[in-house]
């Protein structure tokens, strides 16, 4: 009996449930709810996010309350900068952009770790202040009126792939797999990353160059940030100032739904796109509502001190 | 009459932390709780003192039930309880740390004036007004302990429950804290003492209460029962205490293996030079804070550049990393900050080192775990599932199946019953065979006596101040030279104090 | 001289020194300082020194507070959204400053009696109060009477200007607070829960409190910008929990708790707006000047950080000695 429920006690169990549930709720209150288009569009959304998701857990994962909250900034960036990259095809110009909103953001990112591992800003202050300097840079370069076209070869990255699932979403999921095995779980860093997460010290005190895997995780949140930001131009097709700030909050919020401790050493990324999941959908419910903006704000803000409540509490001073 | 309990009982989930336990201690005793790690006496003390709630049964005082629901309510009845890692706060000063259980007040407010007489009335009596108005993070080990006592008398104590004194007392100390205790006494204070050190306990207690995987077993008056005898209750089996005193090889000519001529303690500003010979184990022992720690975590590379000489080789040093690399190994002592990984698997402890620093092609982590009599269910358990003396036999086998060639252990077998000490030392001594060389700190000097007897060559170095006060070898390894080298009064020869001033 | 070493030695000292010193800079750009300089000063700038004192409660004791900036926005809102309704201005401040201790109270229940993380807790409250604030008021617009600000510029007995009153009025509350002997256990809470706990202090109580008296702070906050404005916008106090972390880090309270005072956060945050306000003298177009700001707020974080740990400060010394040999 004990057992059995061990099994069923998995951290991905939450959001899977909340996953069937919101899909039950989404289609009783509207009922072109699960059609095909919707759900290609809440694959689509779920897909960036996943993106965001993957840096932040990363982040978390490598403890002593990491968090990156200058994704939602960075991603702004790339989205405003990475379209201005022309070269002479459409297509060149986007195996360019990759790599460069790799590049900018990877680079944010590592300054977000040096604060945090050199100079030992608590990484919440840190990359909240780089999420200010990045806005403000975002509207040096662009002078304040971001005109940015978007290329068709950009934009065909919603064109339908199969079914419901979009080019991208497909991208997304194969990058998650492989990132998940390959990068989190097997690497060298990757199983290094937990360690140090778990136990910054202990893990020094094996030779393990804590500092450097703190610093890079930060590079790497910032990376899939940038890239994160390039997905989302390229599927709403333009671009404005500060379009993705709510993306900080809702990285976060999805990897606490999907079960990634932010006491650090332990999480995955599929639970950040479970999390993703979650998310959007119930973002997706209130749209259809019609809700205001400002109360789908409320809601969201309610949903994620409920999932606080019951999911992160400190334990009892007495016990 | 006087403290009671009768059949307490306490488990966090599956694991039991008291089974049973039962005792009475009559007012003005000293009484000692003794037992091995994970046998529940700490777990006894905060029970008694609120920190934590009890299963079953029931605690009388003067024959009325107790049952505190927090610290607050049970200092309401003045039962207080001290213990080092629950007790000071370093940014207060040491009059705010006495009395911020119950802050004199004048009109409401914070009464600064009463706060630093009642400071000074109590730290009088030892000796130390002068600290007054000091920060507590600013004093010695020692002193603090003392503010930590301080503390507790300020709160005019009915039980007082003191929970392993961890830092060693200089014999004046333990001079003061007996006459304190001894007043206490005579008030009817009913005191509980927790600590390892043998000697302590004879010096302080009346009468001594033996637990063991959570339950009492008997009380004893102190003088009944030697510490052979009460080491063997303790214990289950007959063990005898470390006796490795005159069983020492001679001094013999040793191969040079490392030579550090420059190792920098930094808390005390001092260099110390050092020669490690193959095959050799060397003791390091001292009061705490006196830079053992300090000077192999030098060694390992943790406060930056250091110079070696590896088999006449120059070697320099950065980082632990490339300590590792050079086949150094660190165990130490405290576990939970410097040794496991929480949250991680058994395997992945184990193998931490082997895999992703030093890219061996790794053995087993089955292989490695049963190799060092791990208990444990399978490979993929969380490492907290296990006992304390488990999970370090886990850190030793992560070190051990790298073959160090110099293994630098900090205090490991602190907090470890006497059993998986003893695997410990038959470990270390079975590497150091092999012509590795072991340096080891110890707060328990019969440990260095027993560990240092066991290798060919072995060496114990006496730390104080930062400096190196005393090299014994052969014969002379003993407790009592150990314990002179490391006091005070004999560490400093007096000419070279005259030649400081 | 040991008066000079106190002074010296006092968490806040960098910060005030600063101040001072970018406060002559100033004077010296604008043409000497006058009062008339003070008073605008204090005007446009006690909203930014309330939120900072209320944040450098919640961090002495070891947590954080990220959700007064929407609380500031909140209580402008309602301010706004209420006198429009036609109730006078001072029921609008005061319904709208109740708000905002209610909005305190929640925090501080989820935080002190849930014991979910401060950060969290504060994260997710953020998102909803300023939903709430958006709800109420989706776009910028709506007026207060002017009256409102007339009293905000006026001043008390004709010298105290009415913003350093409401500022003075914090500090009272929270100096009496720490003088009483919860000060004392506040401080020890800061540094370490568990111990706060077994030396009998009442953890919930004062995580509680710190979280109320950041939402007063909020209000009072509210109450200023409000008035300073005389105009609403759901997203006036967004960008301000950040400056004030930024303000009290550099005034030298420890974000690990246990170390520093409010004095810390009031003069960070009067040091980072008079910098600000040079920055904005200075003429840069519009466009580099948020830019310069985020910049500023890095640097200030940076550097006091680097001051207040003693090894790092070392480690740089020497970099900076080893590159001019």
């Amino acid at each position: 009996m004990m057992e059995r429920w061990k099994k069923w006690n998995n951290p991905y169990l939450p959001a899977v449930l909340g996953i069937l549930a919101l899909m039950i709720l989404g289609q009783t209150v509207t009922s072109g709810f699960l059609s095909m288009n919707n759900i290609s569009s809440i694959l689509m959304t779920t897909a960036i996010l996943t993106m965001a998701s993957i840096g932040q857990a990363a982040v978390v994962i490598s403890g002593d309350s990491g968090l990156d909250m200058s994704v939602g900034a960075v991603m702004s960036l790339t989205a405003l900068f990475g379209p201005m990259i022309v070269l002479g095809s459409g297509m060149a110009s986007l195996f360019v952009m990759i790599p460069a909103v790799l590049l900018i953001g990877g680079c944010v990112g590592l300054l977000n770790g040096l604060g945090v591992q050199v100079i030992k800003i608590v990484p919440l202050v840190m990359t909240l202040i780089m999420s200010n300097v990045v806005n403000g840079f975002a509207i040096l370069i662009t002078g304040g009126q971001p005109s940015v076209s978007v290329s068709k070869e950009l934009q065909s990255i919603s064109g339908v792939f199969v079914g419901p699932v979009r080019y991208l979403t497909a991208i997304v999921l194969i990058l998650l797999i492989v990132l998940e095995i390959f990068f989190l779980r097997k690497s060298r860093y990757g199983r290094s990353l937990f360690l140090v997460g778990d136990n910054y010290n202990a893990a020094r005190l094996c030779g393990i160059n804590s500092k450097k895997i703190v610093i890079l995780a930060y590079g790497f949140s910032g990376a899939m940030a940038g890239l994160a930001g390039l997905f989302l131009v390229g599927y709403a097709g333009t671009a404005q100032m500060n379009m993705a700030s709510s993306y900080t909050m809702l990285s976060v919020a999805a990897v606490v739904i999907g079960g990634t401790k932010l006491t650090g050493g332990k999480g995955t990324f599929i639970g950040g796109a479970l999390g993703a999941m979650v998310l959007i959908l119930i973002t997706n419910i209130l749209q259809a509502l019609n809700m205001a903006a400002g109360l789908r704000s409320l809601i969201q803000g309610l949903i994620l001190i409920g999932i606080l409540m019951t999911n992160s509490r400190a334990p009892k001073l007495r016990q | 009459m006087g403290l009671v309990f009768r059949n307490v009982s306490k488990s966090y989930g599956a694991v039991v932390a008291i089974r049973q336990a039962d005792m009475e201690i009559e007012r003005g005793e000293v009484r000692a709780i003794l037992g091995g790690n994970g046998s529940g006496k700490s777990t006894l003390a905060k029970i008694a003192g609120g920190l934590i709630g009890k299963d079953t049964g029931e605690i009388l005082l003067d024959e009325e039930k107790i049952d505190f629901s927090s610290p607050k309510e049970a200092k309401k009845h003045q039962v207080i309880m001290t213990s080092q890692e629950l007790s000071l706060f370093g940014n207060l000063t040491v009059e705010e740390n006495i009395s911020i259980c119950d802050v004199p007040r004048r009109a409401g407010f914070t009464d600064k004036k009463a706060l630093k007489k009642k400071a000074r009335d109590i730290l009088a009596s030892m000796n130390l007004e002068s600290i007054v108005g000091k920060k507590v993070s600013e004093l010695a080990a020692n002193q603090q302990y003392m503010v930590e006592l301080a503390k507790a008398l300020a709160q005019d104590p009915k039980i007082l429950l003191i929970d392993e004194i961890t830092s060693a007392l200089y014999r004046e100390d333990v001079d003061i804290v007996c006459r304190l205790l001894a007043d206490l006494k005579k008030k009817g204070c009913i005191i509980l003492f927790i600590s390892h050190r043998m000697a302590e306990l004879y010096a302080i207690c009346d009468s001594v209460t033996i637990m063991r995987n959570g339950e009492t077993l008997g009380t004893y008056q102190m003088e009944e029962k030697t510490e052979d005898e009460l080491l063997s209750l303790m214990v289950g089996t007959k063990v005898e205490s470390y006796h490795g005193e005159g069983r020492h090889k001679g001094e013999r000519k040793r191969d040079v293996f490392l030579k550090a001529s420059q190792i920098r303690i930094p808390s005390y500003g001092t260099e110390e030079s050092l020669e490690i010979g193959k095959g050799e184990i060397i003791g390091v022992a001292g009061l705490q804070g006196h830079g053992q720690t300090e000077l192999i975590r030098a060694l390992y590379g943790m406060y930056g550049e250091i110079s070696l000489e590896k088999d006449g080789q120059p070697l320099t040093i950065h980082s632990p990393r490339e300590a590792v690399r050079q086949g150094f190994a660190f165990i130490s002592g405290d576990r939970e900050r410097d040794g496991t990984f929480r949250e991680r698997s058994l395997a992945e402890n184990v193998l931490a080192v082997q895999q992703l620093v030093k890219n061996q092609k790794a053995k087993d982590a089955k292989e490695i775990l049963d190799g060092y009599n791990v208990r444990y269910d399978h490979p993929g358990q969380l490492i907290t599932d296990l006992s304390g003396g488990n999970q370090q036999k886990v850190v030793v086998g992560r070190w051990l199946s790298t073959e160090p060639t110099l293994l630098l252990a900090d205090d490991p077998s602190k907090g470890i019953d006497v059993k998986a000490r003893n695997d410990l030392h038959r470990e270390f001594a079975r590497l150091a065979g092999q012509g590795s060389a072991v340096i080891m700190i110890s707060s328990d000097d019969d440990e260095l006596v027993n560990i240092t007897s066991m290798a060919e060559t072995s060496r114990v170095i006496v730390l104080y101040e930062g400096k190196i006060s005393a090299v014994l070898t052969g014969d002379a390894i003993s407790r009592e030279n150990i314990s002179a080298a490391s006091m005070p009064i004999n560490a400093i020869p007096d000419e070279q104090e005259v030649s400081r001033s | 001289m040991n008066l000079f070493k106190k002074v010296t030695g006092w968490s806040a000292f960098p910060a005030l020194l600063l101040f001072l010193i970018f406060l002559g800079i100033n004077g010296v750009l604008t043409g000497g300082l006058s009062v008339y300089f003070f008073h605008s000063f204090i005007s446009t700038n006690a909203a930014a020194i309330c939120v900072a004192i209320g944040v450098t409660a919640t961090i002495l004791v070891a947590g954080t507070d990220i959700s007064l900036g929407s609380i500031v926005s909140l209580v402008n809102v309602v301010i706004v959204t209420l006198c429009e309704r036609g109730y006078s201005v001072s029921t609008a401040a005061l319904i709208a400053f109740g708000c905002a201790v209610v909005c305190g109270m929640i925090n501080g229940f989820i935080i002190g009696v849930m014991r979910v993380n401060p950060l969290l807790t504060t994260f997710a409250t953020s998102t909803a109060f300023g939903g709430i604030a958006l709800w109420i008021l989706p776009y910028p617009g709506g007026y207060i009477d002017y009256s409102f600000g007339d009293w905000y510029l006026g001043s008390l007995f004709g010298i105290l200007p009415t913003p350093a009153v409401l500022i003075l009025a914090l500090i009272l509350i929270w100096t009496i607070f720490i003088k009483l002997p919860f000060g004392i256990h506040l401080y020890a809470l800061g540094k370490d829960v568990k111990k706060a706990y077994a030396s009998g202090i009442n953890v919930t109580f004062l995580r509680f409190f710190v979280h109320t008296f950041a939402g007063i702070a909020a209000g009072a906050a509210g109450i200023c910008i409000s008035a300073s404005t005389c105009a609403g916008s759901p997203v006036v106090g967004a960008s301000m929990s950040m400056n004030s972390i930024a303000a009290a880090v550099i005034g030298g309270v420890s974000l690990n708790g246990g170390i520093g005072s409010v004095w810390g956060g009031i003069f960070g945050a009067c040091f980072l707006n008079i910098l600000i306000s040079i920055v904005v003298s200075a003429n840069f177009g519009s466009v580099v000047q948020s830019f310069i700001q985020g910049l500023i707020l890095l640097i200030g974080v940076v550097f006091s950080v680097i001051a207040a740990d003693r090894e790092l400060s070392g480690k740089m010394k020497k970099i900076f000695r080893g590159g001019a040999r």
